[in-house]
């Protein structure tokens, strides 16, 4: 148990910060390309400036990803032998192709103004945007590899005989295979392009460029604020940022809607504890917000009829399996081979991911999602309507000041998003395969752990303050720090 | 054995060499950052260091992914029964980018103080432990594990794995050394550089005859007879003498050759000593084989296929990186 909160602690912070470098490398893109098209020299300093700031982040992502690439190793020994030949690749072909590129470009794109020319320096940090993407793809790839496996077969070694069975499609091992089963893959393409990987890639990809595009909105809002004339470039960049979050906003929700059906047909069970949905029915309700009484198994909350069946199936009349139904039956007697109806209703809530808590995480990220669309539409209506810069409109105003602190909800939203969809996986580790609590058990002591996790606390706490006081400072700076300091010296 | 497995064998000591050449210049830099006594000096170290340091580190990544990848078993093993030691070192990791991120950020001299110390200690340290687990690999006593916490961590400390570690801290600073003193040439700083590249280097020549010792005392060649594993000790201590002739004259670029050089004579001659084990058994442990530790021929292929294709691009961008840094500004 130690060991999962250490590891979902290490993840959750490393999370903060790839989403928005992957979605501010497409910004500064943008800002640099219309530096080579208009010639503008107000964008290529706001690509300087923001350069800067991209450093930071990216250079807190990467240390944290480090933690990520061992700890599968230190925490998850037994997870690791069982998927390795099948999980390790990803990670591996994340790290060649994705990673040198991104973070070798980006030494260039830092460093290297005054010593590459316009072109080549473009071609830099696009190469940045590019890593970054391929970093996405392959760690997706990897997570939807426990989402929903495919091109892989078992493989049990009989400890007695050391004969080697390759194990029915579909079985789950029981609990004394396991340490002597192993995933072997079959189909790199199945395994790697599985029934999960494009929903949650294109749903993760478009989520992040919303970071990064309210990170550019938030850091201008404050300029376009304190009205600071060393910015020239705050008001171009905002417009940018704003169509950027518009197009992201759509992106998000359309690969949110399609994640969604997508999950009706691989992860039932998740969908329906996202939704709190125990009864099968058709016009099945969703709940606006709500609490769900797992005892009872219950929700009280506002609910609109139909709805559920409607976004999940497009129809208001689908009829939408319930988790009384879930696992499927034929699931359950490939564990116990004849076991009966009662039996199995018994069995169920056993392979259920905490309910309410995914419930409320999914309409935590939904609401944000919200939020920011409402966000966006004020700032359009603005732009429109010829006031987006007119600051001594109150409305203006009061947009521009919540520019700033909502910076943090596409990170907040990406956190519960995540969690939503790791903890709706639970109990297993792997998706119909192997249960966390089989894959768990490591060779660490007890105390070795709780020291990790403090250790990490103190560190990663320290880090944020840090990173956040100078990160502060350099905005409130501005693009002064394009020259200052040693970066530039040599 | 499958010859997939060797050659995936061979690949993870070529990956791991390749971050002993490349991190090891920017942790050696680390290292001797500590011994500089003007803020210039320290500036132009952090300032020649900062585009290449995230580059480098991915060596370490690709190593730690590619090890998943071919030989599952060992990642595990490796990693879970020196839980303690990783963690430390993946903490350490850590502080040290922080520190070189975050010196440059402020002028104060105690801020500048602290960070200047963090990424020293922080330097010195990772390095020390990262040689220290390579040893503990090496020798197998990695396997040793008890189930007492204590005597766990120290089990790791044995003859092997302390000179390990100080030829892995000597081998990394003569290296970033010399990389600083072939970046420092024809500045004002020339001769402080030249000084640090070469006192590291005598240094990592003292440690590696006491290494020499060490290894012949306590290592047993599994596969090939021991003589030659010996010899090829030897081997190695040519480019080390021949690089000290360069760094004598002057030659940084040489000598920085010459150190690559015996950075992968050295892994080649611990890879060959090890071999068909990828962990060594010990006295009282079995050893894990190469060929049980391997994930399936189907994954070796797909992933030398990887290798093979992203490696070489890999390598490409570095080249082309160090050579936009070596131009002059324009």
């Amino acid at each position: 148990m130690l060991s999962r909160i250490q590891f979902a602690m290490t993840a959750g912070f490393h999370f903060l910060f790839p989403p928005i470098s992957i979605g501010f490398a497409v910004f500064i893109v943008i800002i640099e390309a219309l530096w080579l098209k208009t010639g503008d020299i107000k964008y290529q300093n706001a690509a300087k400036f923001f350069l800067k700031l991209f450093g930071m982040i990216f250079a807190v992502g990467v240390v944290t990803g480090i933690v990520m690439v061992f700890q599968f190793g230190t925490n998850w020994p037994i997870y690791s032998g069982f998927v390795g030949d099948v999980f390790g690749s990803p990670l591996a072909i994340e790290a060649v192709f994705a990673f040198f590129m991104e973070s070798t470009f980006l030494g260039i794109a830092l460093f290297g103004w005054n010593r590459i020319g316009k072109k080549a320096h473009f071609f830099a940090t696009f190469m940045v945007m590019v890593g970054s993407h391929l970093s996405a793809i392959w760690i997706i790839a990897a997570n939807s590899f426990m989402q929903t496996p495919d091109g892989f077969q078992l493989e049990y070694t009989d400890p007695a005989t050391a004969q080697v069975i390759v194990l029915p499609e579909g079985t789950v091992p029981t609990a004394e295979q396991i340490p002597h089963t192993k995933a072997r893959i079959t189909n790199f393409w199945e395994m790697a392009i599985n029934h999960s990987t494009l929903h949650r890639l294109t749903h993760t990809v478009a989520a992040s460029w919303l970071a990064g595009a309210f990170l550019a909105l938030g850091i201008c809002g404050y300029y376009i604020l304190k009205k600071r004339k060393d910015v020239p470039f705050a008001k171009q960049s905002a417009k940018v940022a704003l169509i950027y979050a518009a197009v992201a906003g759509l992106a998000v929700t359309l690969t949110g809607h399609d994640s969604m059906k997508g999950l009706m047909n691989t992860q039932p069970e998740k969908m329906a504890a996202m939704e709190g949905h125990y009864e099968t029915m058709s016009d099945a309700p969703l709940y606006l917000f709500g609490w769900v009484d797992e005892e009872e198994r219950e929700v009280y909350g506002v609910k609109a009829n139909g709805l559920f069946s409607l976004l999940a199936s497009g129809s208001f009349s689908a009829t939408i399996t319930g988790l009384n139904e879930l696992p499927s039956d034929e699931f359950l007697q490939k564990i116990q081979p004849g076991a009966t109806e009662r039996e199995m209703a018994d069995m169920r809530p056993q392979y259920w991911a905490p309910i309410n808590f995914v419930f409320q995480t999914f309409r935590g990220m939904v609401y944000l999602g919200g939020a920011m669309g409402l966000l966006i539409a004020l700032g359009l209506l603005l732009w429109v309507t010829k006031k987006l810069f007119d600051t001594n409109l109150t409305l203006t105003r009061l947009f521009w000041l919540s520019t700033i602190p909502s910076v943090l909800l596409p990170l907040m939203a990406s956190q519960v998003g995540w969690a939503t969809a790791e903890v709706g996986r639970q109990p297993w580790i792997v998706w119909h395969i192997l249960k966390t609590q089989d894959a768990c058990t490591t060779t660490a002591h007890a105390g070795e752990i709780l020291a990790s996790i403090l250790m990490f606390t103190a560190i990663f706490s320290l880090i944020t303050l840090v990173f956040l006081y100078v990160f502060f400072k350099k905005i409130k700076k501005g693009p002064a720090i394009i020259s200052e300091s040693t970066n530039d010296a040599y | 054995m499958d010859i997939l497995q060797i050659v995936w064998f061979s690949l993870i000591g070529v990956l791991l060499a390749a971050f002993c050449v490349t991190g090891g210049f920017d942790f050696g830099a680390g290292i001797t950052f500590g011994f500089l006594k003007e803020r210039r000096q320290r500036e132009f170290t952090i300032n020649t260091i900062a585009p290449f340091w995230d580059g480098n580190q991915v060596w370490l990544i690709t190593a730690g992914g590619a090890l998943f990848a071919a030989f599952p078993k060992a990642y595990a093993d490796v990693l879970s029964m020196m839980y303690t030691p990783v963690i430390l070192l993946l903490l350490l990791l850590i502080i040290r980018v922080v520190a070189i991120e975050f010196y440059g950020t402020e002028d104060g001299e105690r801020w500048r103080s602290f960070w200047r110390k963090t990424l020293f200690v922080s330097s010195f340290l990772s390095v020390l432990l990262f040689g220290v687990a390579l040893g503990a690999i090496f020798s197998g006593v990695l396997l040793e594990y008890s189930g007492s916490f204590v005597s766990d961590f120290l089990r790791l400390f044995t003859p092997l794995t302390i000179a390990a570690g100080l030829l892995t801290v000597m081998f990394f600073s003569a290296h970033g050394g010399i990389f600083m003193a072939i970046k420092a040439n024809g500045s004002q700083d020339e001769f402080t550089f030249a000084k640090i590249a070469r006192t590291a280097l005598i240094a990592l020549m003292a440690v590696y005859i006491v290494y020499m010792f060490v290894f012949v005392y306590c290592v047993k060649a599994m596969y090939f007879p021991t003589t030659w594993i010996f010899a090829g000790l030897i081997v190695c201590y040519i480019p080390l003498s021949i690089g000290s002739r360069m760094v004598r004259r002057a030659r940084f670029g040489s000598a920085f050759i010459c150190t690559t050089v015996f950075a992968a004579l050295i892994v080649a001659v611990h890879c060959l000593a090890a071999f068909p084990y990828i962990i060594p058994p010990t006295g009282s442990t079995q050893g894990l084989l190469i060929s049980d530790a391997a994930s399936s021929p189907l994954t070796l292929k797909i992933m030398l296929g990887v290798a093979l294709t992203g490696v070489p691009l890999a390598i490409a961008y570095n080249i082309y990186s160090h050579l936009v840094f070596a131009k002059k500004k324009r």
